[in-house]
């Protein structure tokens, strides 16, 4: 077999670091020279895993924690050779028998899905890896320390299926939180514009009538109470008009036990006439004409 | 899988959409905001003149309203009694100005015995801390919703 042939891995390192069923036992993966090298008490064992085997393994580390079907394993392993699901079987078994992985923990198996590689084994990706040809055999280790593994107590593969589909999970949730939000936004902006627009406003009632040249501009919080307020005033503002022949204009309003007149001058000055109720038909002359004037 | 990528692609391009929708939106929200009059309440309002009171006796009463920075500072006076009034304006996501009162202040009304009830309530609701006064536009001129009252600037009195 040429290994010319063979498409190269992109996705995994020369060189990946493993730890094995065994807490003693580490494992370092060389996929150049498809040999696993055990390292146990600082002594180093090199397995042949042979080309399917080893191409196996690099199929799995290349995206541990995700199921890789079986199929992909067959056509990665052993590309356009017609093989049997018992090779696959059988490199699998050799696969857990060197990883020490009894219970099948290091290798998941996802029945009808395929196989996945806990990722909770990888201990480092390193790069570049060392040759074989320079590494020799009685040669004191030359990886790197091997970190400790991490402690905690392995998951089971369904957790780690979906442990590995967590982040675009989370990347989905965040856009689902993203387009909610924004609706919600859409719906409050668009609630406060058509309170602001169409209801909600306190916004006063106001007619302006003419009265001759006079112009009287008419306040009221409601309809009613402006109709109220033209009524109530009408002898006054007569009194008003019968004063002026020049274009003149008024504010009439009422406040709490008054009626308020504002005569307002083309110069800008506003003459106030503030008068209780009961004095509205008692207003002397002299204090329209100062208004006015 | 696939269904999964399209259900992707979709919410993906949904949120381009929404996103820059409801910024804009609350853009203009926020424009209404503070581009409405409430903006542009600047200057003084003021009057002066008269009032006759229920018994038929005449006072001077005058009423000035300065706005500056978002703050206002207001004097009514019934003499002799005189309400000072400051505070701050705001202005709400509907769009809503109002005077907030921060500080008030009222004197000369031991003096003032024959003022109308009406006319003491008001100069009273206008001083105390907290008390809130709704402003609308009414034509060129400022209306006092809770206190009734109008607010003219000088500068705009011909616009009637």
């Amino acid at each position: 077999m040429s290994t010319s042939l063979t498409p190269p891995a992109t996705d995994v390192p020369a060189s990946v670091l493993l730890v094995t069923g065994r807490a003693e036992c580490r494992a370092r993966f060389e996929q150049g020279a498809f040999q696993l090298v055990l390292c146990r008490d600082g002594e180093e064992e090199r397995v042949d895993l042979g080309f399917s085997g080893s191409r196996v393994l690099e199929r799995l580390l290349s995206s541990p924690g995700q199921v890789v079907s079986r199929d992909e394993l067959l056509q990665y392993a052993w590309q356009d050779r017609v093989v049997s699901q018992g090779s696959l079987n059988q490199q699998i078994y050799t696969l857990r028998q060197i990883l020490f992985d009894s219970a099948n923990q290091i290798i998941q198996t996802l029945p009808r899905r395929g196989y996945l590689f806990n990722p909770g084994f990888v201990v480092d990706f390193v790069s570049p890896a060392p040759t074989p040809e320079a590494l020799p055999a009685d040669s004191p280790p030359a990886t790197p320390a091997l970190p400790e593994p991490a402690s905690e107590p392995l998951p089971p593969a369904d957790s780690l299926v979906a442990h590995a589909a967590r982040q675009p999970l989370r990347a989905r949730f965040g856009a689902r939180s993203l387009l909610a939000g924004s609706a919600a936004a859409i719906l409050l902006a668009a609630t406060t514009l058509g309170l602001r627009y169409w209801g909600g406003s306190s916004e006063p009632f106001s007619q302006t009538v003419g009265f001759g040249a006079l112009q009287v501009l008419y306040i009221e919080k409601t309809e009613r109470q402006l109709e109220r307020l033209k009524q109530e005033t009408s002898r006054l503002v007569t009194s008003f008009a019968g004063m002026t022949r020049a274009p003149a204009r008024l504010i009439v309003h009422s406040s709490p036990g008054f009626y308020e007149i504002r005569c307002l001058h083309d110069d800008g000055q506003i003459n106030w006439l503030k008068v209780h109720r009961t004095q509205v038909n008692a207003i002397p002359n002299a204090q329209l004409q100062g208004c006015l004037q | 899988m696939t269904g999964s990528i399209e259900k992707g692609a979709a919410a993906a391009r949904l949120l381009r959409v929404m996103v820059p929708a409801a910024l804009g939106l609350w853009v203009f929200v926020a424009a209404g905001t503070t581009s409405n009059f409430s903006a542009h309440l600047e200057g003084r309002y003021s009057s002066s003149g008269e009032v006759l009171l229920s018994d038929g006796s005449v006072l001077p009463v005058h009423q000035s309203l300065a706005f500056h920075d978002g703050r206002f500072y207001a004097l009514t006076r019934n003499a002799p009694a005189v309400v000072e009034a400051s505070g701050r304006v705001e202005t709400d996501l509907l769009g809503t100005t109002r005077l907030v009162v921060e500080e008030g202040a009222i004197s000369g009304l031991d003096a003032a015995g024959q003022l109308d009830n009406e006319l003491v309530f008001n100069l009273f609701y206008g001083k105390h801390k907290g008390a809130r006064i709704t402003l609308e536009r009414v034509g060129a001129c400022l209306y006092g919703v809770e206190t009734q009252q109008v607010y003219c600037a000088e500068d705009q009195a011909a616009r009637l």
